[in-house]
């Protein structure tokens, strides 16, 4: 019973932030001085005279107030209507299908790759603080914070594909071939390098701060008394310190899927992925207004998701927060 | 070895202080030479001349970098200036009243929700580019992240006596309730500098 008021409260605030982040992305669009019916006709611009220029904009309602476009938009939205995207002369909701099931398989992996990671180097680095190890460790990690994310798929880019020829340099197929022939090896050769740059370069906040809480949880009580009993580093660290590192670990992962989409974006422009977040960059850079509004909401709802799974998963870590939330 | 803790952060903070200030005059003392074409000399490998060597059209590629990193860095700093003015102002503002406070977070709510460069993306195309636009997308993306922090720290402040004494919040001096803000948004700017410099790929 409890749980349905919590999992209803949570829906109905995840459908809040959704109509505010429309209502916000629209304010932006209208904000913009970009002509959309300039961006609709593109080059043959020149070809088109006033009189049908004001047609096109009657037919589509320009003229209306904004607030009647937005109802009209919202009413298209809630019908299951995203729009037109003129710069791939598709549905907007096929263009972000085919993209984000593209996307998908490399965001999951990176992430999933680089939270394996994150929690094994930083249980690693944290259960004996001050070692080598745990210098190393502490030393990548913020290498890495500070790396942008660009730059590191450059030269990956450059030391893999141009000069050791291990991994192609572009695309998710070989070019010349058409998209259902490519084989699922193929697939993941050319998924390899983007995932490796993302995983790694995503690894530094969660690692630290798992870091700190195993280092935090190797200081207190009840880690001196398993050490008393004559634990080992390791037992104390697998048995008990797990589960206490594993929270912050939790949050940050979600939480950090926006992140992870953003460094998809600029992963996937670099390497010349063809996913989600190459199409955000076109229409950002051709004005394909329905696309990117589109892809806005789509991403907010994704990065909610994420939280609300968060959410539900922090009881199973802790059962205190477990407790308290029944007593609330 | 750091027998004088102080001495070497003042060192640390000398060395930091003269790089930024090299970085922030070098518009001075570069003058014309990141435009300075020199056609007998294009596409050059790093010399004694020529430091990182020259570009297609035979201009030196450490100015080009050095004024680059200026303007990168102006307006890195800019914005998580400006970004943590936001910040602290509506923290303030959630402060004053529960409704105020709700209305605060949805919208923290509503931007964390957006990846920031989609977000960034969007503002970028609303204020269609340049230096002016690109400073203000990444103050107006970036400063919700210290914002639930500052809120926090807020609400527990209000709950100490020194802060509880006074009948309302905004009667209690400022000057109680923002210095210990100043923590979480110094801890934010600091981070921001790599933020604020990939989105310039986009510029």
């Amino acid at each position: 019973m409890r749980l349905t008021v919590w999992l209803a409260s949570r829906l109905l605030r995840l459908l809040l932030v959704l109509l505010s982040v429309a209502a916000v992305s629209f304010g932006l669009m209208m904000l913009s001085p970009i002509d959309p019916v300039d961006a609709y006709l593109g080059p043959q611009m020149a070809q088109v005279s006033p009189e049908q220029r004001t047609l096109i904009a009657e037919r589509w309602g320009f003229n209306a107030p904004a607030s009647v476009q937005f109802q009209h938009w919202l009413q298209q939205l809630l019908s299951g209507e995203l729009g037109w995207s003129h710069i791939y002369n598709q549905p907007v909701s096929d263009v972000i299908n085919q993209r984000f099931q593209r996307s998908f398989f490399l965001l999951l992996s990176a992430w999933l790759l680089s939270l394996i990671l994150c929690v094994v180097l930083g249980i690693a680095a944290g259960s004996k603080e001050g070692s080598l190890l745990d210098r190393l460790i502490s030393g990548y990690a913020y290498i890495t914070a500070s790396t942008p994310t660009f730059w590191l798929a450059m030269l990956a880019l450059l030391l893999f594909s141009v000069t050791l020829g291990w991994t192609p340099t572009c695309c998710a197929g070989p070019t010349g071939v058409l998209s259902q022939e490519v084989t699922l090896l193929t697939q993941l050769h050319h998924l390899l390098l983007p995932t490796l740059t993302l995983a790694l370069l995503g690894v530094a906040t969660i690692t630290l701060h798992t870091r700190a809480k195993m280092a935090a949880f190797m200081r207190s009580d009840t880690a001196l008394h398993a050490f008393a009993q004559g634990a080992s580093r390791f037992d104390i660290a697998w048995r008990h310190g797990l589960r206490h590192a594993s929270l912050p670990a939790i949050t940050l992962a979600f939480a950090s899927l926006g992140e992870l989409f953003g460094g998809s974006l600029l992963v996937e422009q670099v390497f010349a992925y063809p996913g989600l977040g190459q199409a955000t960059v076109a229409a950002g850079l051709r004005s394909d207004v329905p696309l990117l509004l589109a892809i806005a909401l789509f991403t907010a709802l994704f990065v909610s998701i994420g939280n609300l799974i968060a959410d539900g998963l922090y009881p199973r870590a802790d059962p205190r927060i477990a407790r308290d939330r029944t007593n609330e | 070895m750091n027998s004088q803790p102080r001495l070497v952060a003042a060192g640390y903070a000398g060395v930091f202080g003269l790089l930024v200030l090299l970085l922030l005059s070098s518009s001075l003392w570069l003058g014309d030479s990141p435009l300075h074409m020199q056609f007998e000399a294009r596409l050059m490998p790093p010399s004694a001349e020529h430091w990182l060597g020259t570009d297609a059209l035979g201009r030196e590629l450490w100015a080009r970098t050095l004024a680059g990193l200026a303007l990168s860095f102006g307006v890195g700093l800019s914005a998580a200036l400006l970004g943590t003015l936001v910040a602290l102002s509506l923290a303030s503002l959630a402060m004053l009243s529960p409704i105020l406070d709700a209305l605060v977070s949805l919208l923290i709510d509503t931007l964390l929700s957006v990846p920031h460069l989609i977000l960034l993306l969007l503002i970028a195309f609303a204020l269609r580019g340049g230096t002016q636009a690109v400073i203000i997308a990444v103050a107006l993306t970036h400063w919700p992240k210290p914002c639930p922090l500052a809120q926090s720290r807020a609400t527990q402040l209000a709950k100490r006596p020194l802060c509880g004494d006074f009948e309302r919040v905004w009667q209690t001096p400022r000057i109680y309730c923002l210095a210990p803000l100043a923590a979480p948004c110094a801890a934010s700017l600091l981070g921001r500098r790599t933020a604020a410099v990939s989105p310039r790929h986009f510029a």
